[in-house]
Parts: C-alpha cells; structure tokens; sequence
C-alpha cells in the first residue's frame, strides 16, 4: 500500500508517494492515487455533515468538539472497512489526514504526532463506543488523554473500569490525568491477559483506593 | 441381566468441544459473534410465518442491563413461536423426541443434538442452541415465547448445572408469565406477538465488544446479504441509543461498476444431477475487497457458508482480486448439505462429492472468467513484474556494496542512529537459538516451506522456582495474533522442556507478508524477589518479552539500503540514468524506460538486472563520493580519503574502476557459485 502525500513549500506543491516498500511500480501509484481520490471524498464528505449538524462554524471553530471527532471516527470507521490499509503503513495514513482539511484541522502541526496523540486514530477508536456513553464519561479532552495509554487499549476491562469511575466520579482531563497515569504505571510490566476478572478487579480497586 | 443406567453426560465438556469446533472452523478472535449471530438468524428465519417470501420477519440483537445484570436479548417477530407438543415429564418429552418428527419445535430447541428440520432450512444439527449457552459467561440463559398454534405463553430456562449437567426449566401460560416477571425484575414485559426471545444471561465481551463497536453488523452484512436482497430482510442490532439494520453490501449489489460475469443454469458434472442455478464472478481490482468476502461464497439457504478463494483455485496474477457467488439449485444444495458441510455450517468438506464437483466447476469457470478479461498475464502486468522483479534483484545485489561503502541512506538529521547493542542476558529468559530458516539469512519463506525449532526454551538461572506462563505466538504485520502454544510451568532452576512446535509449514493460511514470532513468560505467581530493573514480582507480570523473529511470507524483506529504482520516460537523449536525494531515506535511482540501452531488455529479468546493478554500483560511488566531500566525520575509506586529499579529478575514475571491478568480481563469482550448488 503507498500513500500519496503533498507537500507545500516555496516551489508549491509538491507530490510524493510513501510507503514502507521501497520500490513502487507504476501500479502501486495508481492504487495510491485511487485511495487518495476516495479519502479526499470522504473528507468532504465529512466537512459537510460537520456543517450540517452544526457544529462546527464555516471558519472550523469546533463548537462541540467531542460531536465532532464522533463523527469523524464513524467515518472513518466506514472508510476503512471498504478501504483497506496494511499495518506497515497505518501510520502514513494517520499521519497524513492532517492537512487534508482546513475545517477540521485549521493549522498543521508543528511537530510530528505520535501515534498515540493522533486526533484522527483517537477519534476512530472513540466512534466505536455510543456517543451517549462517551458524553458521560467526558469532553474530548479527557478522551484524548484515555485513549492515549495503549493498556486502556488492550485490555477492554481496564478501560471499562475507567469508563465507569470517570461516570460515577465526573473529573477534569487534569484531575483526572494522576488517576489514569497511575492505572498505566500499575500495567506497565504487567500481562492483564492472564489475570481473571476478580484479580483484575483486586489491582483496579487498590489504584482507586 | 444387570441394572440397566443412563449414561451421565459431562454436558460442559460437550460445550467446550462443541466451541472449539466454531472456534477452529470461524478462525478469528470474534468467532463467538459470528458464529451467534450465523446460528440465531438460522433459527428465526427458519421459524418465519411467510415461508415464500418472509414477510413481516425481523430479528434483531438488542444489549440490555436489567438491573446491573448485562443480558443480550434475541428477538424475533413474524415467526411461529416455538410450537410443537407440550410436555410436562422427561417421558413425554423423550417420547416426542424419538418420533423425530417435525414441528416439534419447543422439545428440539431444548434439547442438544436433536433436530428434524428439513433440508431447506438453515440447521440440522441441534448445535445452535448451544450455542447461546457458550455465550453466556455464566452458562444461562432464558427465554419466552408466544406460540402460533395455540396462543400459549411459555417461558423457560436453560443452564449448565454444578453437576455439569445442561438442564432446563420450562412453564406454561400464567406460570410462566410470573417467572418471567421474576427472572426479568419486573423490567422486560411478556411477549405480545408470536415469536421467541431468548435472552444471554451475562455475554462474553466478545459479543459485547462486537455489538457495541459494530462489528457483528459487518458479519451479518456479509453472511445475510442474500436474505437481505431477495427478501428485504430486517436484521438489527441494538445497542443502548440506536438501532444499526444489517444492509446489503455494495459488492453483492446488482448493480455493479465491476466486471462481471454470471454464468445460468448449468449442470456442474457430466452423468450427475448436480446444477447450479447461478455463478457471478467479477473482478474488482484496486477495490481492497473486504478479505471476509474474497473468493465466491458459497450460497446454502440464502446464507454464505464459505467463501472459496479464487487465488486458492488458480494461481495465477490478479486472481485475488476476483470475487463472487454461486447459488444451487435444490438437489445439490441439499447433499452439499447433509453429506458435505460441517455442523457450524461455517465450511464444507471439499473432497466429498458433490463438494468437490462444485469446487472443479467453479475453478474451470474462474479461469474462462479470467482469460476472458486478460487478467491473466496482461502484458502490462507482465512488463510491470519484470521490472519490478529486476530492480528488486539489483537493490540485493547492491546491498554488500552499499554496505562497504558505508551507504547507509541519509540518516542524519538531529537523530543520528545508534548502532544495535544486544542487552545482557536475563537470569529468567526465553532461548530461541535453535530455530532455523528454509533460507539460511534470509527471511523470506515461500509457500510449501518450513520454518524448523519453532520454540522456545525457559531458562532460571535464580535459585528459587517460579509459576510462569509462557506463550509463544505469531503477529502478522496486519495485527492478526495467533497463539503456537502457552504452557502454565513450574520453571525449577536450569533449562525447562521446549514450548512451541517443531516446524512451522508455510501454506496458504499464511497471506503474503510480515510475520513475527514472539515468546513471552509472565509470572503466575508473587515472589518476594525483584526483577533485575527493580519491578517487583506478582500475578502478571512480564518477566521476559525479548523473543521477536521477523520472517517474510512469499515477499522479499523490506530493502533497508539506500537507494530505490524507479522508471521514467523521458525522451532526452541524455537521459538514461538521474538519482534524487528523497527525504532522509536514501535516494531515487530514475532510469529512462525509452532509452535504447534500456528499452531493449525491459522485458529481459536477468538482463535489466544485471544492467541495474552494474550502473547502479557507479552511481553508488559517485553518491559517496559527494557526500564524504560535506561529510569529513564519516571519511574511513582510505582510497576515497586520498582521492578527496588529492584534489584530482583524474583520480576519480580509476579509483571507482577498482572498486567497481572488486564488487563485480565478488558478485559474479558468488552468483556462479550459486548456480553450481543449484546444479
């Protein structure tokens, strides 16, 4: 899979074509080009139920940001279940729907996003839960921050203990940062695949206490 | 005469068995889901009032909490209910079961392994319904239902008891409503039109996971699609604040930018009765067709059973990109049936007849399909594999040059690369030094090949035993994880057994691409000692991660070198080769399809390889050179160092001469000893 890419500086824009193989046929840039026509459809595609259900303003000031990254991880839920990426080069496309639209991202990042930061990949996975049930966890912010600790990502018991004490005990993304840097810190060595539910519970239980 | 018993069953081995059978045939973390989903549409679609047409069913998978308790519920409307005569001891009951006639609805749904539907219909193994009990953590669930016939309500319920016995309780009418009302708190109300609810006390995440990210749409999207064409099916999952229907894929759409082609009515063997009663295949390249639906489904009772992929048929290019589907007609659909297909009814036993009939057929008319299209060996396909194939080679070839050079690409940047240190060895670890490769160094394994030493071995060099698990596993670069084998041991001090397989066989289950072998021992047991980096010892913890072999399945490894080809057209005569910097990657080489020295071996692998790697080695030194000139540091050569000294350009070209010559020497040399050991 290659991914094309533009890139502008002073000469203009520029196109390259990514991809973790080294060599690319002719064919391959074909594919690349067919993939980027349809993401680019399907970010247009977003924009404009964005200002549909108004939430964002024509300028791309993000009036409910947590709606809006909902809906653009179900679409790209959507998109990549007809459109399929090969995990060499996941991170390619995640990096490289920045840019793609000025309503959604007004500015380009400075620096490199790493992947676990990245407002596109958290979104995708966030639109995978009901948006009633993320609403009542918290705002984009605090989603942000969970998704962004690969145990919560790994273990979905962890997560939904997360998910039930940020809706039983509202908290701030800060004030909640020390309670999930500290579930994260607990796992970091630690396969919870092997634990059961109860022993499992035991260490969540303590992190709380 | 003795005292006659009754065998007493392990009913919970017989459900482990049971789920390990749809674990195997299904193949994938989320079999539960979709083996559920398969098996409780079957039923309710075979328990529909329109038999011709299905009119008013519907069936739908809805997650509840009823009081705390996390219960997924399947209902259905537009069926029967589950009719059949009513029993009220185990004599009855046994009695109606051994008529074996049909109709009896409420005896079979509440007994394993009974069934007597007709071909037609989905089921006949009586394994679906246990099924549901697999879905229930707790190994529970209920039901209700409102039946056609005679307008009773019953409700009921079905468990695996600490005796390991399945055992059920069944209730009529105003007995059954308050059981009902007891088993639901008073939350869910009774039944009010005909059909059946059967509600999974306490699911798997699995299923859970599956409905609430949606996945278990996409399974029923996909197995349900003809339901859903032909009868405008409602099938929908439910899940807190919305209603998601199943809908017909885009793929199994009439309509279709594909080409396409459907082949009638046709007998699939000579002297047999076996037909068809319809194949469409099309070809869809550069689609990324879904790989739940690639290869032609199998169409049994209006569901997908398997799907047969093309490029398992015929092996030939682009046959991966052809899918399809075949309907059959009533004579074949019922032997595929009941002497080919498995109880999941996830697959079919294609050496048995008529399943290998079918199977003959369909690769016969996949390849009329594909020479009709030129798919196979278009020429365009076969010019772009030469090339491609030659610039591979070439880049290989290269790649000792480049590394006695010192062309390691760019790199540079603010990030200088730190040269690979192994770390020490763990006194608790896992050895992997006897596994070898069909390729010696190389990772690349093709189809028919093995891997051998597959395992790894515990090592303890403490003086105390430890409980550990030790799970050898295979991730693909697609994310797929497959466990080899986990083994829970008592790790004594000194070298454990072996934990893995002997070999692993590289078939077609492996897709082309990236694979890791991993092993990893955790702690299964808290221990008063620490790891050597402090982290103390308790249930869970990773006591050793590093095993992490890297092997290529039917594609070569991904070339780390510097440089990549790639060609272009131009029609300036002075063009034949230009190199770009590209990032920090490396570099470009651009060679010039329309040059004559070029244009006349494109479609020549050996030629345009060898020509590649011959002027690919100049272009090497020239690049080298360049960059040392910038890049005092890194000068260590000392030919290019006296050469830079000297100031002389009539130095250049003896300089690379010699080395150019030293390269080739070497590289034919090894390719001729290559050829003899071939020989």
């Amino acid at each position: 899979m290659v991914i094309k890419i533009r890139k502008r500086n002073k000469k203009g824009e520029q196109v390259e074509y990514k991809s973790n193989k080294k060599i690319l046929t002719p064919q391959d840039i074909k594919e690349a080009d067919k993939f980027d026509l349809f993401l680019n459809k399907e970010i247009k595609e977003i924009e404009k139920v964005l200002l549909k259900e108004k939430v964002i303003s024509e300028k791309g000031v993000k009036k409910d940001p947590l709606k809006v990254w909902y809906i653009i991880g179900k679409h790209i839920n959507e998109f990549l279940e007809s459109k399929h990426v090969v995990r060499e080069d996941e991170h390619l496309f995640w990096d490289y729907l920045y840019g793609r639209s000025s309503l959604i991202n007004k500015t380009l990042p400075l620096t490199v996003i790493s992947k676990t930061r990245n407002d596109f990949k958290i979104a995708f996975l966030l639109a995978k839960y009901p948006l009633k049930l993320i609403r009542s966890v918290g705002p984009w912010a605090l989603w942000r921050e969970i998704l962004g600790y690969n145990i919560f990502l790994n273990d979905k018991r962890v997560l939904n203990f997360v998910i039930n004490e940020l809706i039983k005990f509202p908290r701030t993304r800060d004030k909640a940062r020390p309670f999930l840097k500290s579930i994260c810190n607990r796992f970091k060595k630690i396969d919870s695949s092997v634990l059961n539910d109860k022993e499992l519970s035991r260490i969540l239980k303590k992190i709380r206490e | 005469m003795g005292i006659i018993f009754r065998q007493i069953r392990n009913d919970a081995n017989d459900i482990k068995a049971i789920a390990d059978g749809y674990r195997t045939k299904i193949g994938h973390p989320l079999w539960l889901a979709d083996g559920l989903q398969k098996d409780a549409i079957q039923n309710s679609w075979d328990a529909r009032v329109d038999k011709k047409h299905g009119k008013g069913w519907e069936c739908g998978f809805s997650l509840l909490d009823i009081g705390g308790e996390e219960i997924l519920c399947i209902e259905d409307w537009g069926t029967t209910g589950l009719n059949g005569a009513k029993f009220y001891t185990e004599e009855e009951l046994s009695k109606i079961l051994n008529k074996n006639k049909s109709g009896e609805d409420l005896a079979y749904f509440l007994n394993s392994n009974w069934s007597a539907k007709s071909s037609e219909e989905g089921g006949n193994r009586g394994r679906g319904k246990t099924l549901f009990l697999i879905a229930s953590k707790e190994k529970r669930i209920f039901f209700d239902s409102l039946r056609s016939t005679d307008d009773t309500y019953i409700c009921g319920e079905l468990y695996l008891d600490n005796d390991k016995q399945i055992k059920f309780k069944l209730s009529y009418d105003q007995d059954a409503q308050k059981i009902f009302a007891g088993l639901t708190k008073n939350k869910i109300s009774i039944l009010d039109h005909y059909g059946t609810r059967i509600f999974i006390v306490n699911p798997e995440s699995t299923i859970i996971d599956a409905i609430k990210n949606g996945e278990i749409v996409s399974f029923i999207n996909y197995c349900r699609w003809e339901t859903i064409k032909k009868h405008q099916a409602k099938i929908f999952i439910k899940n807190g604040d919305g209603k998601r229907y199943a809908v017909l894929p885009k793929w199994y759409e009439d309509k279709t930018d594909f080409l396409s082609k459907e082949f009638p009515l046709e007998k699939i063997k000579e002297n047999t009765s076996y037909r068809i009663k319809k194949l469409v295949l099309r070809y869809a390249p550069n689609s990324d067709v879904p790989e739940i639906i690639k290869g032609i489904s199998i169409q049994r009772g209006l569901m997908s059973i398997q799907c047969l992929r093309a490029d398992e048929l015929v092996h030939e290019e682009g046959m991966n990109d052809i899918y399809g589907w075949v309907e059959m007609d009533e004579v074949l659909e019922k032997d595929m049936k009941n002497m080919c297909e498995g109880p999941e009814h996830f697959d079919f036993a294609w050496t048995a007849k008529p399943a290998k009939y079918l199977k003959d057929y369909i690769r016969i008319k996949i390849r009329e399909f594909a020479k009709e299209l030129k798919i196979i060996e278009s020429e365009e396909a076969r010019k772009n594999k030469i090339q491609k194939t030659a610039e591979e080679n070439a880049l290989k070839s290269l790649s000792p040059f480049f590394k006695k050079l010192g062309l390691i690409g760019k790199h540079k940047g603010t990030h200088p690369k730190k040269p690979h240190k192994r770390k020490g060895d763990e006194p608790l670890r896992l050895s992997i030094s006897d596994i070898i490769f069909p390729e010696g160094d190389s990772r690349r394994v093709d189809y028919g090949e093995k891997i051998v030493n597959t395992y790894v071995v515990p090592i303890n060099e403490l003086s105390d035993s430890v409980l550990v698990l030790v799970r050898v596993f295979i991730v693909s670069d697609e994310g797929k994880t497959e466990v080899i084998e986990e083994k829970e041991i008592n790790l004594r001090p000194g070298r454990g057994s072996k934990i893995g397989t002997d070999e692993i066989i590289i078939n077609s289950n492996f897709n082309k691409g990236g694979y890791s072998l991993r092993g990893r021992m955790i702690s299964l047991e808290k221990k008063n000692w620490k790891l050597s980096d402090g982290t103390s010892i308790e249930k869970g913890t990773i006591l050793y991660d590093r095993i992490n072999q890297k092997f290529y399945v039917e594609v070569d490894p991904p070339e780390s070198g510097p440089f990549r080809f790639q060609p272009e057209k131009k029609e300036n005569k002075e063009k034949l080769f230009r190199w770009e910097p590209e990032g920090d990657n490396g570099y470009v080489i651009f060679y010039n399809e329309l040059h004559p020295l070029i244009k006349i071996i494109l479609d020549d692998v050996e030629k345009l390889d060898d020509y590649l790697t011959e002027q690919g080695a100049l272009i090497a030194l020239q690049i080298r050179l360049e960059e040392l000139i910038t890049e005092e540091e890194d000068r260590k050569d000392i030919d290019f160092i006296k050469l830079i000294n000297s100031e002389d350009v009539s130095n250049v070209w003896p300089v690379f001469l010699k080395k150019y010559s030293e390269f080739m020497w070497d590289l034919k040399e090894q390719n001729g000893n290559k050829n003899k050991k071939k020989e």
